[in-house]
């Protein structure tokens, strides 16, 4: 999923400002991979660990001194606003803070603040979305 | 065309190979035999049994399903349970064949599917 200029951004009870962009990417850890004696080619694939992870990129006006911390875990929450109430939606998930990093370009400044994403149980989806249609 | 053991369709619900463990002359040293390190030399004994290994994946759509399939598996591996023969998905034949052990290669997984890698080993034993 990407949500582009989000309506608002909270992690556990702080809001993030100035957030442009927000990316959840979620990937296989582990494949289960079969093939048989008949010929060469993979005849079975199953994604059986998987992990999301979210990238939050925000626009830093002045000074920075308190960012997460890798590790801290809390709710986090996208708000979706499109104009109207059919397309709003309302994003969340537990996630870990992994890592918070700056980049530059010219006078401006990034934050970009990587997490995880972690579920209450094994097969439930840890992202869920609310609204819309 | 399926694999089988006498019969029964025992590793169809996924993917898995064949796989012939040593064959050929068996060869056994004379320290091992006379419990004397220092006694050189070796001598033959036959011929090594014959061992084929079944490596794949059960698949199913539940854990009770999975269960089912390892059941039939077990019911064949047991102590006393007849020999049979044991075809390949080719068609190719070793007879007299028993169901010596079944192993899973891991945890169950549970993604699409719920699944489990496994080795399965038959062998020709002579000596019974």
């Amino acid at each position: 999923m990407l949500v582009l200029r989000p309506k608002g951004v909270r992690f556990g009870g702080t809001e993030w400002v100035g957030v442009s962009r927000v990316a959840i990417d979620s990937s296989s850890v582990e494949m289960a991979e079969e093939w048989d004696d008949e010929g060469p080619n993979l005849m079975y694939a199953d994604s059986t660990r998987r992990k999301a992870g979210v990238r939050v990129f925000q626009d830093i006006d002045g000074d920075d001194l308190v960012s997460p911390d890798p590790g801290d875990e809390a709710s986090f929450r996208i708000e979706v606003d499109r104009g109207n109430d059919a397309d709003s939606r309302v994003i969340s998930m537990t996630a870990v803070v992994q890592a918070v990093s700056y980049s530059f370009s010219g006078s401006r400044a990034m934050r970009e603040i990587r997490m995880v994403v972690v579920s209450s149980r094994g097969d439930v989806d840890p992202v869920s979305v609310i609204g819309g249609g | 065309m399926a694999s089988s053991f006498k019969g029964q369709d025992l590793f169809g619900s996924g993917g898995h190979r064949f796989v012939n463990r040593r064959m050929g002359r068996r060869v056994v040293s004379f320290a091992a035999v006379l419990n004397d390190p220092v006694t050189p030399g070796t001598f033959e004994s036959g011929d090594w049994e014959v061992w084929v290994e079944v490596r794949g994946r059960l698949v199913a759509s539940t854990d009770t399903s999975l269960w089912s399939l390892r059941d039939a598996i077990l019911a064949e591996a047991k102590f006393n349970v007849a020999a049979g023969t044991l075809i390949d998905d080719h068609g190719y034949q070793w007879v007299d064949m028993k169901f010596l052990t079944y192993e899973e290669t891991g945890p169950t997984q549970r993604g699409r599917d719920v699944s489990v890698g496994y080795v399965a080993v038959f062998g020709r034993l002579t000596g019974v």
